[in-house]
C-alpha cells in the first residue's frame, strides 16, 4: 500500500505522521549540553593549530621569519606558504583558464590578497601557546594598492589580485533569453536603476573546526570536520594532498552548530591540518576564532546590477536587461558556482520571459565568498524587488499593484521559466493577497498618509524570494563543461535490527535542521509506527556510513533528496519484512501490513512482532523462504530527474528541483531625529510544499527571517579604503538577536510540489526575503526626505548621512 | 581569541589585595570580567598578572541604605542594581542604566566597580553616577579615600585611581523627588551603545532648581553638559528651553567616530536624547 501522498499515485491514505507537530527530538539534548560538537572531540595527544594572519589588504611577502615562535616551549611546527607551494598542489578551480589557473593554497603564497588571510600556521601542544607563537611570526611586507569594489576591479589599470591570470575576471557569461529587443521596442517606458548588495557573513554559532589524525599503519588520514559538503570537498582535499580518496576518511560529528553555507570552503583548513598531521604523526586540531570566522569564514557575494526594465504603462513588465558584476573576494574557492546559481530564479516570481543578463564575476582584495543562506539568489531576488518598486514609483502606482500585474498565475504552474526552470506550484496572487490582508495593508497606507504631516515616517515594503532547493549541479557545466559534477543524489538506509527496532540513516548530516525528527517521521509513515520508535543515526563517515557524492546539508536539499531516498529505502524494506512474515504467518502477503512494530493480518487479525521477523531474517536464517537473502537492511539512492537536466547553448537548465517561495511584508517607522528604524509589523507567507513537521518548518522560516532582518539592518562587513576589515568581531559586526526580533506572523499556503516525490519543497535557506521588504519599506518611509537607497543594508547612521547630503545640496 | 599568559592571584582580604597590587606593578583587578576578559581575548590588553576580587570578604556585593545615603558595594552586579527596589525608588536613573547594559548574562556578571574603574565613556553607569553626583570610596595600601565622581574620569581608560587602589563602594544621595531618566541608542542589546544620556533634574513649581546632565560616548571620558545645566537653572522646561539646552549641551562636543556613527551623528543623537529626556519631565 502506498501510504504517502505522492504526486504520481492516488492518495490512498491520509498521512498519519508526516505533517504532524511532533516534538523535535534533538532540542532537549542540545539545550542540556549533551550534543557532540567538533570542539568536544579531544583525541589523545592532540596538537593545536593557530594562524598568523595578514594585517594588510594586499601586499607582497618579502620575508617571513618564524624563528621567534620556537622560543616558546610547546611550539612544534611552523609552516608558511613557501613550504606548501612545494608540497601541495594548488586547489582545483571550478573555472576554466585563464582564471582557472590562479593558484590557491591553504596559506598565502608570495602575496597576501585580503586582510586576515592566513600567512603562517603554528602547531603547538595547546591552543594558547599556538596563539602566543602566532604573534611572533615576523612578516616583512611590501604594500600593494588594493582593489575593493567590483566595478573598479574591471578597470584597465586596476591592481591585479592574481597577476598570472591577466585580469581580475573569474568568469563571464550571457543569458540571452526570449527576445528583449522586441520587448524594449514594445515598451511604454524604460526604468533604469542601480542595485547593490552588500557583504555580510553566515556567522553560525559554532565556527569552522576540524581535527585530523594520521594512522601510519594503514596510511589513512582521518578528518573530523564540520564540512557541510564532505564528499564534494574530499576530492579537492585529496588532489591538493596528492593522496587517493581511499587514504582519506572524512567524518562529520553528530552535531554541527549551524552553517548557513559557511561550512563549505573550510576545505583549505582541512587540507592544512591533514598535511600537518601526516608530518607530525599526531592529531592536529583547528577551530576558527570568532574573528577568523567573520574575517574569512565565508562572506556573501557583493553584487552590482545595472538594470533596464521595459514596461507598459499599466505596470506589466515586458523585458529586462542587466549587467551584474559580482565581487567574490580574493579567492574563488566554491566560486564561480554562484555566478550561475542565481539563474535558478531568473524571473523572480514574475511572469517575464524576455530577459538578458550579462554576468561577470570578479576578484577583489576582500575575504573569500561562498554560499551564504540564499546563496546567489538573494542578490537576484533583491534586484527584482527593487526594480518593481522603481517601476511603481515611475508610474506612480502602488508597488503592490505593479506586482499583481506581473505575478506568475497559478494556472501556469508548473511554470517553465525563460531559462527552463520548472517552478513546481504555488498560487502567488492568492498568497500575496492573503499576505496584504493579514498585514492590513490599506490600514497602514492610511496611517502613513495621515501621520506624515506630523512628521512621522512610516513605510511599507513587500518583497518576494524564490527559495530554490535541491540544486542541480549540472549548472556548473555552464562554467566548465568538464567539471565532474552534475545532477544531485543522496542515500537512505533503513534497518530492522535483530531486536526489531527500526533504524534509519542518510548520507546527510544536519546543522540544526532536525533531521532526526523529520526523517523519522518519513520512516514512521511507511511503517505506521510512532516516530519516537524510529532510531535515527546521525553523523557522516565516508568509511563506515553511507553516502552519495552529493550528500550534505546545503541548498535546502536534505528533505527533498535524502528524504526521498529514505522513503524508498523504507518502502523496499517493508516489502521484504512482509515477504518473510508471509512465510512465518502462513498468510498471503496481500493480507499483511505493519503497524506499531508488528506485522498483522488484515483478515485473520493474527499478529507477530517485527522482532520475530527480524530474528528469522538476521540469525535464524535457516527458516528464510527460498530466494530471500538474510538481513533486514535496505539501501536506496535517489537521483532526481530535473527534466532539463543539462544546460543548453543558451545556458537554459532546470538548475534546481523545488522552488518554494516566501513573500515578506514589513511596516517600519523611521525616527526623524535619530533615524533609528523600527519594525512595526512583519508578515511572511510561504509555500513549503508538503510539510513534514510544522515546528521544524516554522523554526527554519523564523531563522531565515531573522537572518534577513539582521542582514538588512545590521550585519555589514565594512572595509576601509586600505582594505582593512573594520568589523571583524562582534564588537563591530552586530548580529541581531532574539530580543531585537520583531513579532512575526508566519502564514503558509501549502500546495504539493509537482517535482518532488513526497511533495516537499526545500525551505532551509529562506533566501533573505526580508532584505527586500525592509529596504523597500525604509525607502518608502523616508520618501518625504527624498532619500534614495541603493544597497541591501541600511543603518540609522546611513540614513543620517544620506539626509545630511541632501541638506547640503 | 585566547589571552596571553598571566599569573593569577585570589586574595581574601582588602589588605592582602592591596599588598599584591602594591608589590606587582602589572597586576590588574578582575571583577566581573565583562570588559577586561574580552580585551584580553582580543589581545588588545594583556596584563601579565590578574588579581580576582571575587573572594575578598569585605567586598561581598551589597546595596544598603543609611538615612539618605545609599551605599553600593563595588562588586554589586548590574543585575542586582537593576532589580533593587531601594535603588529603583531612590535613584531610578541608576536602576534604568543598569537594566540597559547589554544582556542578562553580562548583567549577571558585570559589576558597578568594573564599569566605573574601566574609565570607558561608553559605560552606562558612569553617566548615571555622574548625574547622581556619586562619591567613590577607594582603598589602597595607604588607606581609604573618597573621590567625587566629577574628579574621577581623567581621559580615555584613565581614571583618578592610583595603581594599587581598589574601588570598594559607591555612595549616592537618595533623590526620589527629582526627575531622572536614562536613554540610549544602540544597534542591539549586546552592541556597545552609540550614545546615551543620564538626566537628573530637580523641579520646583515647574522651574529647574538643579540639573545634572551626563553624556555617554560623547568624548574621551564620560562627560557632564555643564553649560547646559547652568542654562537650565531657574528656567521652565518649555520646548524652546529644552531645544536650546540640547544645543548648548552638544555644540562643543567632539564625540568619537567609528563604523557605527560619525561625530556629527553622535552629536545629533545626544542632542535628541537630551531633548526627549527633558521633555519627558514635563507634560
Ligand atoms: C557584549 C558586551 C556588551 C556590553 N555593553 C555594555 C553597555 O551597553 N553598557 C555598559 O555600560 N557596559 C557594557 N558592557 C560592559 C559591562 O558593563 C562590563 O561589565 C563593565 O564595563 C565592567 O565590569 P566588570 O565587573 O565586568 O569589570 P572587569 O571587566 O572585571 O574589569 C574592568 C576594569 O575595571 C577594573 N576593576 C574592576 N573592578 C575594580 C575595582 N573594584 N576597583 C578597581 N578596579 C576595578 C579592572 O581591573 C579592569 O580594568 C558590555 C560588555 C560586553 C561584553
Amino acid at each position: 500500500m502506498e501510504v504517502l501522498q505522492t504526486h504520481k499515485g492516488e492518495v490512498k491514505a491520509a498521512n498519519k505522521y508526516i505533517g504532524k507537530n511532533i516534538k523535535i527530538r534533538e532540542d532537549v539534548k542540545l539545550v542540556q549540553g549533551k550534543g557532540h560538537y567538533i570542539d568536544d572531540l579531544e583525541l589523545p595527544g592532540t596538537l593545536h593549530m593557530a594562524y598568523a594572519t595578514s594585517t594588510y589588504g594586499h601586499a607582497r611577502i618579502k620575508k617571513i621569519d618564524t624563528s621567534k615562535c620556537f622560543t616558546i616551549p610547546g611550539v612544534l611546527y611552523v609552516v608558511t606558504g613557501e613550504e606548501l607551494k612545494s608540497r601541495l598542489s594548488p586547489f582545483m578551480e571550478i573555472a576554466t583558464p585563464p582564471s582557472g589557473n590562479l593558484r590557491d593554497y591553504p596559506l598565502a603564497v608570495d602575496k597576501v590578497r585580503y586582510y586576515g588571510e592566513p600567512v603562517a600556521a603554528i602547531v603547538a601542544t595547546d591552543p594558547y601557546i599556538a596563539e602566543d607563537a602566532a604573534e611572533l611570526v615576523d612578516v616583512e611586507y611590501e604594500l600593494l594598492p588594493v582593489v575593493l569594489d567590483g566595478e573598479k576591479s574591471l578597470e584597465q589599470d586596476a591592481p591585479l589580485v592574481h597577476e598570472n591570470i591577466g585580469s581580475n575576471v573569474v568568469w563571464k557569461g550571457v543569458w540571452d533569453l526570449g527576445d528583449t529587443e522586441s520587448a524594449f521596442d514594445r515598451a511604454d517606458l524604460i526604468v533604469e536603476d542601480v542595485v547593490r548588495t552588500h557583504r555580510y557573513a553566515s556567522v553560525p554559532l559554532e565556527t569552522n573546526g576540524m581535527v585530523a589524525s594520521y594512522d601510519e599503519g594503514s596510511n589513512i588520514i582521518t578528518v573530523h570536520s564540520v564540512n557541510q559538503m564532505p564528499m564534494f570537498s574530499l576530492p579537492l582535499i585529496c588532489a591538493a594532498l596528492g593522496i587517493p580518496p581511499s587514504g582519506f576518511r572524512m567524518i562529520v560529528p553528530p552535531n554541527v552548530g549551524g552553517a548557513f553555507g559557511g561550512k563549505i570552503i573550510n576545505y583549505t583548513h582541512i587540507t592544512l591540518v591533514s598535511y600537518l598531521t601526516r608530518i607530525l604523526k599526531k592529531p592536529v586540531k583547528y577551530v576558527e576564532t570568532r574573528t577568523e570566522n567573520i574575517t574569512f569564514g565565508t562572506h556573501n557575494n557583493e553584487r552590482i546590477y545595472h538594470v533596464s526594465l521595459a514596461a507598459r504603462k499599466d505596470g506589466k513588465v515586458l523585458g529586462v536587461r542587466m549587467k551584474a558584476i559580482d565581487n567574490c573576494g580574493a579567492y574563488p574557492r566554491y566560486e564561480p558556482a554562484g555566478a550561475v546559481i542565481w539563474a535558478q530564479v531568473v524571473p523572480g516570481i514574475y511572469d517575464v520571459r524576455d530577459i538578458y543578463v550579462e554576468f561577470i564575476q570578479v576578484l577583489s582584495n576582500k575575504g573569500p565568498t561562498g554560499p551564504v543562506r540564499g546563496y546567489s539568489r538573494v542578490q537576484h531576488n533583491f534586484m527584482w524587488e527593487r526594480m518593481m518598486n522603481a517601476l511603481a514609483k515611475k508610474l506612480n502606482m502602488d508597488p503592490t499593484e505593479v506586482r499583481f500585474k506581473n505575478l506568475i498565475q497559478p494556472e501556469k504552474m508548473p511554470y517553465v521559466g525563460p531559462s527552463n526552470t520548472i517552478y513546481d506550484g504555488g498560487n502567488y496572487p492568492a498568497s500575496f493577497k492573503r499576505l496584504l490582508d493579514t498585514l492590513e495593508y490599506k490600514k497602514w497606507r492610511d496611517l502613513q498618509a495621515k501621520s506624515r504631516p506630523d512628521g512621522r515616517l512610516i513605510g511599507i515594503g513587500v518583497a518576494a524570494v524564490i527559495d530554490s532547493g535541491a540544486n542541480n549541479f549540472s549548472q556548473i557545466k555552464i562554467i566548465n563543461k568538464d567539471f565532474p559534477a552534475s545532477g544531485n543524489s543522496d542515500v537512505g538506509m533503513v534497518i530492522v535490527d535483530q531486536f526489531g527496532d527500526i533504524v534509519a540513516r542518510t548520507g546527510t548530516t544536519d546543522q540544526g535542521q532536525s533531521h532526526a525528527t523529520t526523517f523519522s517521521q518519513i520512516v514512521a509513515e511507511v511503517f505506521d509506527t510512532d516516530p519516537e520508535e524510529i532510531k535515527f543515526q546521525e553523523g557522516f563517515d565516508s568509511i563506515s556510513n553511507i553516502w552519495a557524492a552529493h550528500s550534505g546539508a546545503y541548498a535546502s536539499r536534505s528533505a527533498v533528496i535524502a528524504g526521498t531516498a529514505l522513503y524508498y529505502a523504507a518502502r523496499n524494506l517493508k516489502q521484504k519484512v512482509l515477504k518473510i512474515a508471509q512465510s512465518i504467518m502462513d498468510e498471503p502477503i496481500s493480507d499483511l501490513d505493519i503497524k506499531n512494530k508488528e506485522v498483522f493480518s488484515k483478515v485473520s487479525g493474527k499478529k507477530i512482532p517485527l522482532a520475530k521477523v527480524a530474528s528469522v531474517a538476521w540469525s535464524d536464517v535457516g527458516l528464510l523462504p527460498d530466494g530471500i537473502d538474510p538481513g533486514l537492511m535496505s539501501y536506496a539512492i535517489y537521483k532526481p530527474d530535473f527534466k532539463f537536466n543539462m544546460p543548453d547553448e543558451r545556458n537554459r537548465i532546470n538548475n534546481t528541483l523545488t522552488y518554494s517561495y516566501s513573500i515578506h511584508a514589513t511596516v517600519v517607522e523611521v525616527d526623524p531625529e535619530t533615524f533609528q528604524i523600527k519594525i512595526l509589523k512583519h508578515v511572511v507567507i510561504s509555500d513549503p510544499g508538503t510539510i513534514i513537521n510544522p515546528l521544524v518548518v516554522e523554526g527554519q522560516e523564523m531563522g531565515a527571517t531573522l537572518h534577513g532582518i539582521s542582514a538588512a539592518l545590521s550585519e555589514n562587513l565594512v572595509y576601509d579604503d586600505d582594505g582593512i576589515l573594520l568589523s571583524s568581531n562582534f564588537w563591530d559586526y552586530n548580529v541581531i538577536g532574539a530580543k531585537q526580533m520583531p513579532d512575526l506572523e508566519l502564514l503558509q499556503d501549502v500546495t504539493r510540489s509537482t517535482s518532488s516525490v513526497l511533495g516537499v519543497r526545500g525551505i532551509g535557506e529562506g533566501g533573505g526575503g526580508p532584505i527586500g521588504s525592509i529596504i523597500n519599506a525604509v525607502e518608502d518611509a523616508v520618501t518625504p526626505l527624498n532619500i534614495k537607497l541603493i544597497s541591501s543594508n541600511i543603518s540609522s547612521y546611513d540614513l543620517f548621512s544620506l539626509n545630511r547630503k541632501n541638506e547640503v545640496i | 581569541m585566547r589571552p596571553r599568559p598571566f599569573d593569577f592571584y585570589q586574595p581574601t582580604s582588602i589588605k592582602e589585595a592591596s599588598e599584591i597590587l602594591h608589590s606587582h606593578e602589572d597586576a590588574k583587578p578582575l571583577a566581573g570580567g565583562q570588559s577586561l576578559i574580552p580585551m584580553m581575548k582580543l589581545r588588545i590588553f594583556s596584563p601579565s598578572e590578574i588579581m580576582s576580587l571575587a573572594k575578598i570578604k569585605e567586598m561581598k556585593p551589597y546595596i544598603s541604605e543609611t538615612g539618605q545615603i545609599l551605599k553600593i558595594g563595588a562588586m554589586a552586579t548590574h543585575d542586582m542594581i537593576h532589580r533593587s527596589d531601594v535603588l529603583r525608588n531612590a535613584v531610578p536613573v541608576l536602576s534604568e542604566a543598569a537594566g540597559e547594559i547589554a544582556d542578562q548574562q553580562i548583567r549577571n556578571r558585570g559589576t558597578i566597580g568594573g564599569n566605573i574603574a574601566h574609565g570607558d565613556p561608553s559605560t552606562n553607569l558612569s553617566a548615571a553616577l555622574l548625574a547622581l553626583d556619586a562619591e567613590i570610596e577607594v582603598q589602597g595600601i595607604e588607606g581609604t579615600r573618597i573621590i567625587p565622581i566629577d574628579e574621577f574620569f581623567l581621559d580615555l581608560f584613565t581614571t583618578a585611581l592610583d595603581h594599587g587602589e581598589i574601588i570598594t563602594e559607591f555612595r549616592v544621595k537618595a533623590s526620589p523627588h527629582t526627575k531622572q531618566k536614562f536613554m540610549k541608542v544602540a544597534k542591539s542589546d549586546t552592541a556597545f551603545p552609540m550614545a546615551f544620556v543620564a538626566l537628573n533634574v530637580g523641579l520646583s513649581e515647574g522651574f529647574v532648581e538643579n540639573a545634572r546632565i551626563a553624556l555617554g560616548v560623547a568624548g574621551p571620558t564620560p562627560l557632564r553638559a555643564l553649560e547646559a545645566e547652568k542654562f537650565l537653572l531657574k528656567k521652565r522646561l518649555d520646548s524652546e528651553v529644552i531645544t536650546k539646552a540640547a544645543q548648548i549641551a552638544t555644540k562643543d562636543l567632539e564625540p568619537p567616530s567609528d563604523v557605527h556613527a560619525s561625530e556629527e551623528y553622535r552629536k545629533q543623537l545626544l542632542s535628541t536624547l537630551i531633548k526627549r529626556g527633558l521633555s519627558s519631565f514635563v507634560g
